[in-house]
């Protein structure tokens, strides 16, 4: 597996939870304020979140270069 | 290939030339480095009064390569933001990908349960998240034959 698809597969589970994200608030919002299911979308929509905010952590450099020992790009 | 992981931190002005070895193995566990036995923080001359720089050495308990990251720490006046790159193989990656497409699997199941009756169209596409997660599982499971 490669790394463009690698990083094509980060890229397509990202917006696959962005799009959960957008469902769940949507529901959400039509749920009555206090009711048992508005409080069970919250906690869900909490959950996607920090899946959201892990994917964010993975960030993918394609070019070709190398990084000396401190981890510093250096062309 | 180059993979990295970034992490970011929030950490309080007063706290971040305290930042103890404890709390950067905490963070390099969180992003998956957990086979990271020892972290050596030396800080570095800050080149600019706003901002120091601390190198940070990661050594893997597996095979004889070691992982160096380096760590920016970020100083302004209401909060510090400590920056992390990680070199990620290619299979941390893809597990990472695996477990986060567990959790949304079994997002999409709760969710397409509970608005099953109020909302069943989006209850619906929240199935067909669930059938799309499990079909991309398998493949990744294949792929790293677990």
């Amino acid at each position: 597996m490669n790394a463009n698809f690698t990083a094509a597969l980060v890229c397509d589970v990202r917006t696959s939870v962005h799009d959960a994200i957008e469902r769940l608030q949507h529901a959400r919002g039509q749920a009555p304020n206090g009711s048992d299911l508005a409080i069970a979308l919250d906690a869900k929509l909490k959950e996607l979140s920090v899946v959201d905010s892990d994917l964010g952590m993975i960030e993918f450099d394609l070019d070709e270069g190398e990084y000396n020992e401190e981890g510093e790009y250096v062309g | 290939m180059k993979t990295f992981v970034k992490a970011e931190m929030q950490v309080e002005p007063p706290k971040w030339g305290d930042f103890d070895r404890l709390e950067l193995l905490t963070l390099l566990a969180e992003v998956g480095r957990n086979e990271i036995l020892e972290v050596d923080v030396e800080p570095d001359d800050a080149d600019a009064e706003d901002c120091a720089y601390y190198r940070v050495q990661g050594v893997r308990d597996s095979g004889n390569s070691t992982t160096r990251t380096a760590l920016k720490i970020f100083d302004n006046p209401s909060s510090a933001l400590l920056y992390m790159i990680v070199r990620a193989r290619p299979d941390d990656i893809l597990n990472k990908l695996i477990d986060t497409l567990e959790r949304l699997q079994n997002i999409a199941t709760t969710a397409a349960n509970l608005i099953e009756d109020s909302a069943p169209h989006e209850a619906a596409l929240f199935r067909g998240d669930e059938v799309t997660a499990k079909r991309v599982l398998g493949a990744l499971k294949k792929e790293l034959s677990l």
